[in-house]
């Protein structure tokens, strides 16, 4: 299977396939070095950045225990500014209510900014079909639609491929033979998206932040094509998750001063465009109309949920560069459309916990995204939580009675002794100084790469007693 | 003082040498030491693995086991910090427990947590001839443990400390995931093998059986000339 | 019931659970909590901030000074077709009169007929004012209407209650290259400065401008390899002059 182009639930598949890839590999150990040791520079550099993450940490948890009153003063406040709000349940009710302002405003050429929202709920094809032509115009998405596949990483969309293999996809879509340098693939890029924005008049984006106050959205970017799909096109469509709702304007600072700093180690990225309604009378550019769709798709059903701390997730990517597993696998071999462990949590919330039993178990809970989100979230806690709810929805029946059976023996000290004792003789039969080369059954993995300590010929506790004598 | 040994679980099967170097570094210090005998493991598995009723269960007989209202010194942040930051969480609504919970999580420290924020002590007097290098254990950054074990290891006499890159990233043991995912967890601990090779340390110098078990174990599949070593021995060679 | 009605009744229904599991927080204030300021003198701080992050400063010593870095900038771009900002530090300082008299086809934005879009696509060069320049972040900050900053927290451009800014979005996009020009006193020191303009303490806050646009040196990509590409959409060079 092509884990790249499709979704799929199939992590061992993916994963395997990932650490046999060594360009991927390469690709990852360089994102994952560079982007972490920003994140790490900025966060030292930022005074009182761990109180700040904090109570950005607490102005999420404020908005989202109080949801329901913010969405309302949402709604007021973009329509008092000429904007339209829209409720979307669903994403198949999200795609058609953007299908329908694409018709009702006769729109035939759509940009979009780069928009994880959107692709969760499978958008382009929806508008495809509807007659209405899209482009992708961050440079990376741009890249991924054309080679027909999925984002890799939650801002690094591209980071899978080559200098060469962007050549290679960027020449097959332009019939022209381009030179493989950076410079000069971004500037041809340039070039075709320009052309573009100059002809669409459908703008869509998705949303970083969304004011409750004054009915604000806000957009981050580096390249400026956020920036370009909010001037250019007569007619803007803003998608966000209802989680992005955040209650005043002025705590905006409080999450761009840690967005960009988590995400790349910027101290704010290259561009923070902040719309409030449509181009305004007496202004020369910008759209007529502006829609926002905020879309539920599962998310009012986790808020209520003992997972609504993911939630909070402002998209940074900060926990997947510092994930040592997403650097080993990369973004695809998740199946999912958010990757890393933020994606471990969202993935089986937002699809199905039984259909991707895998996803929460893809973490040595070693802790390394609590440490880099901006938003300090517990993914940790929240993996966990979802392997004791998987025990719910499909007990593991052989995997359950070991557990049980063992934490029997736990609780009778005499029997662990004894126990302890079995283990050490039969596994002391096979060892060599003390170390065994081959494991049989589940363990067969763990010797494939590394031995195994056998138990030692006498315990801690029979050495106690000669360590009191 | 006296304290009370959190041996664990792979300390005393795998490791014994750990604790009897935990033991013997305490007592030098000053510190009486007893070892409560009723101890197994703390039930971090059974919780990691969201079997949240068992690790319940063995939570409330560990909390038995150190009921004498000692500190209680653990040679590994991964079980301290089993104690410390989740016995509490999984005990919240157990009316009896939580407090009890709550009390062995304030006496719990890590070795080198009680070494250098309880004693006070950043020079305990060891002398180690060589070159090592140090991997930061995951837990210790949940705990907040970032510098102690750095400390405590640049005062021990003839030690040279050769700095790993990417020393806090995790080495692939986690448990559970390096049974159920060899692959990963492997391609993990051969990078960490092949940092600490890159060092040209003699030996590596970690604070929990886990990473010991994983990163030693793959030194030795390799052929590598580094030991592995844990903090406690180290620190209480002289 | 409305499909609004039913979506909103499952966040409220929603809100309500998730809030038994976990305590419902009061909104946090802030206090000084991440100010970071910049000093006795802002301008340094914003200079090596904006250098940071690829763009470049020039501190004008007078208008003089100033003129001549703008006319040494559009010269050694070559640029020929100028799109300017009304009004602001641009008119004060006569570029306009001054580009023209070297032979540039200037532009003022806002006095374009309604169909400016092939104007805009085709400049070569855009000249900007700015609402306010901010030192935490070397962030250059452009508004699409006048900011009237409250009393007392305001620092205009001259004096409390001073309108600033209006600039259309495309002068500071399409073109190639950005050049803002800027005073000393539009400076604020950090970005929570910013921001606190619109909201001042006691009173209602006002509707920020339809777009307000935080520009933080010249566009960039990383999607190739990770190595940093500029001008890949927006300007690729991004020049401050601050007059004083």
């Amino acid at each position: 299977m092509n884990y790249a182009k499709h979704e799929h639930h199939d992590f061992a598949g993916a994963s395997a396939q990932a650490l046999t890839d060594p360009p991927l590999q390469a690709a990852l150990a360089r994102l994952t070095d560079i982007l972490m040791a920003g994140n790490r520079r900025s966060y030292a550099a930022l005074a009182d950045s761990s109180a700040l993450r904090d109570h950005a940490k607490r102005i999420k948890e404020h908005a989202l225990a109080h949801l329901d009153r913010y969405l309302e003063e949402l709604e007021q406040t973009v329509t008092k500014r000429g904007g339209k709000v829209h409720w979307a349940a669903t994403a198949e009710d999200a795609r058609q209510i953007v299908v329908n302002i694409a018709r009702q405003a006769g729109c035939k050429k759509a940009v979009k900014s780069k928009s994880m929202t959107s692709e969760e709920i499978h958008l382009n094809p929806a508008l495809e079909k509807a007659g209405v032509e899209v482009t992708e115009t961050d440079f990376g998405e741009f890249i991924i639609q054309i080679a027909g596949e999925r984002p890799s990483h939650l801002v690094a969309p591209a980071v899978h491929h080559t200098r060469e293999s962007i050549a290679r996809v960027m020449s097959h879509h332009l019939q022209e033979s381009l030179p493989d340098d950076a410079r000069s693939l971004a500037m041809t890029g340039r070039r075709v998206l320009r052309e573009k924005f100059y002809q669409a008049d459908l703008g869509i984006t998705g949303a970083n932040f969304v004011v409750a106050q004054t009915g604000t959205i806000v957009l981050v970017t580096n390249e400026g094509n956020g920036r370009l799909t909010t001037t250019c096109p007569r007619v803007h469509v803003a998608i966000a998750g209802i989680e992005k709702v955040i209650p005043r304007f002025s705590d905006l600072p409080v999450f761009l001063k840690l967005l960009a700093r988590g995400a790349t180690g910027q101290t704010l990225s290259v561009y923070t465009t902040i719309i409030t309604g449509a181009r305004q009378p007496g202004e020369m550019d910008g759209p007529e109309e502006f829609h926002l769709v905020l879309l539920d798709n599962g998310r009012s059903k986790i808020l209520g949920s003992p997972f609504r701390e993911s939630l909070q997730c402002i998209r940074c990517g900060a926990c997947l560069n510092a994930c040592p597993v997403y650097r080993r696998i990369g973004g695809h071999a998740y199946g999912g459309v958010y990757s890393g462990p933020i994606g471990s949590i969202l993935t089986p919330l937002y699809d199905s916990v039984s259909l991707n039993p895998d996803l929460p178990h893809a973490s040595s809970l070693c802790g390394a995204c609590q440490a880099a989100c901006p938003v300090k979230i517990n993914i940790p806690h929240m993996l966990i939580g979802l392997r004791q709810m998987q025990h719910r929805y499909k007990p593991a029946r052989l995997e359950d009675l070991a557990y049980a059976a063992w934490k029997e023996v736990l609780r009778r000290p005499w029997l662990y002794r004894l126990s302890l004792r079995f283990a050490k003789v039969f596994l002391r039969l096979f060892a060599q100084d003390g170390w065994l080369r081959r494991l049989p059954g589940p363990g067969s993995g763990w010797t494939q790469v590394r031995d195994f300590p056998a138990p030692a010929k006498r315990t801690f506790r029979d050495r106690w007693k000669e360590l009191n004598s | 003082m006296k304290v009370s040994l959190m041996v664990t679980c792979l300390g005393d099967a795998l490791f014994p040498e750990v604790g009897v170097a935990t033991v013997r570094l305490l007592r030098r210090l000053g510190v009486e030491v007893d070892f409560p005998a009723a101890q197994t493991c703390c039930g971090q598995p059974h919780f990691n693995s969201g079997y949240h009723h068992d690790a319940r269960e063995l939570a409330k007989h560990t909390i038995q086991a150190f009921a004498n209202k000692q500190l209680v010194v653990s040679p590994s942040g991964s079980c301290a910090a089993m104690v410390k930051l989740e016995y509490p969480e999984l005990l919240h609504d157990d009316m009896v427990w939580h407090g009890r919970a709550e009390d062995l999580a304030r006496r719990t420290h890590e070795l080198s947590d009680f070494l250098v924020n309880v004693l006070k002590k950043e020079d305990v007097g060891a002398r180690l001839e060589g070159k090592a290098t140090y991997h930061m254990a995951c837990h210790l950054r949940g705990l907040g443990l970032q510098r102690e074990p750095e400390t405590l290891l640049q005062n021990v006499r003839g030690l040279q400390l050769a700095p790993l890159e990417r020393y806090d990233e995790c080495c692939g043991f986690g448990g559970s995931f390096s049974v159920r995912y060899p692959g990963i967890s492997g391609a993990m601990v051969q990078d960490k093998a092949a940092l600490i090779e890159k060092t040209g340390a003699d030996v590596v110098v970690a604070t929990d059986a886990g990473c010991l078990m994983n990163i030693g174990g793959c030194l030795r599949r390799r052929g590598s000339k580094v030991k592995f070593m844990h903090l406690a021995e180290v620190l209480n060679s002289t | 019931m409305t499909t609004r009605e039913a979506f909103l009744q499952r966040v409220r229904q929603a809100v309500v659970e998730g809030n038994r599991l976990t305590a419902a927080p009061p909104m946090p204030e802030r206090g000084r909590t991440g100010y970071q300021g910049a000093g006795a003198d802002p301008v340094p701080r914003f200079c090596q901030e904006l250098r940071n992050a690829g763009g470049v400063a020039h501190e004008a010593k007078s208008s003089e000074h100033a003129r001549a870095i703008v006319r040494e900038l559009v010269s050694t771009k070559s640029a020929r077709k100028l799109l300017l900002s009304r009004g602001g530090i641009v008119e004060r300082l006569e570029l306009p009169r001054l580009l023209r008299d070297m032979g540039s086809e200037v532009l003022i934005a806002d006095a374009l007929p309604a169909s400016t879009k092939d104007a805009f696509f085709q400049a070569d060069l855009g000249i900007s004012n700015v609402a306010y320049l901010v030192a935490e972040t070397g962030t250059v900050v452009v508004a699409t209407s006048a900011i009237t900053p409250p009393s007392p927290l305001g620092k205009g451009v001259e004096g409390e209650g001073r309108r600033v800014g209006a600039d259309p979005r495309s002068i500071s996009l399409l073109p190639p290259v950005h050049i803002a020009v800027a005073q000393r006193n539009q400076i604020l020191p950090d970005l929570f400065d910013l921001f606190d303009l619109f909201s001042p303490i006691g009173a209602k806050p006002q509707f920020p401008p339809s777009c307000l646009t935080l520009i933080t040196g010249p566009s960039k990509t990383g999607d190739i390899e990770l190595k940093l590409v500029t001008g890949v959409h927006g300007p690729g060079e991004v020049h401050v002059v601050i007059c004083d």
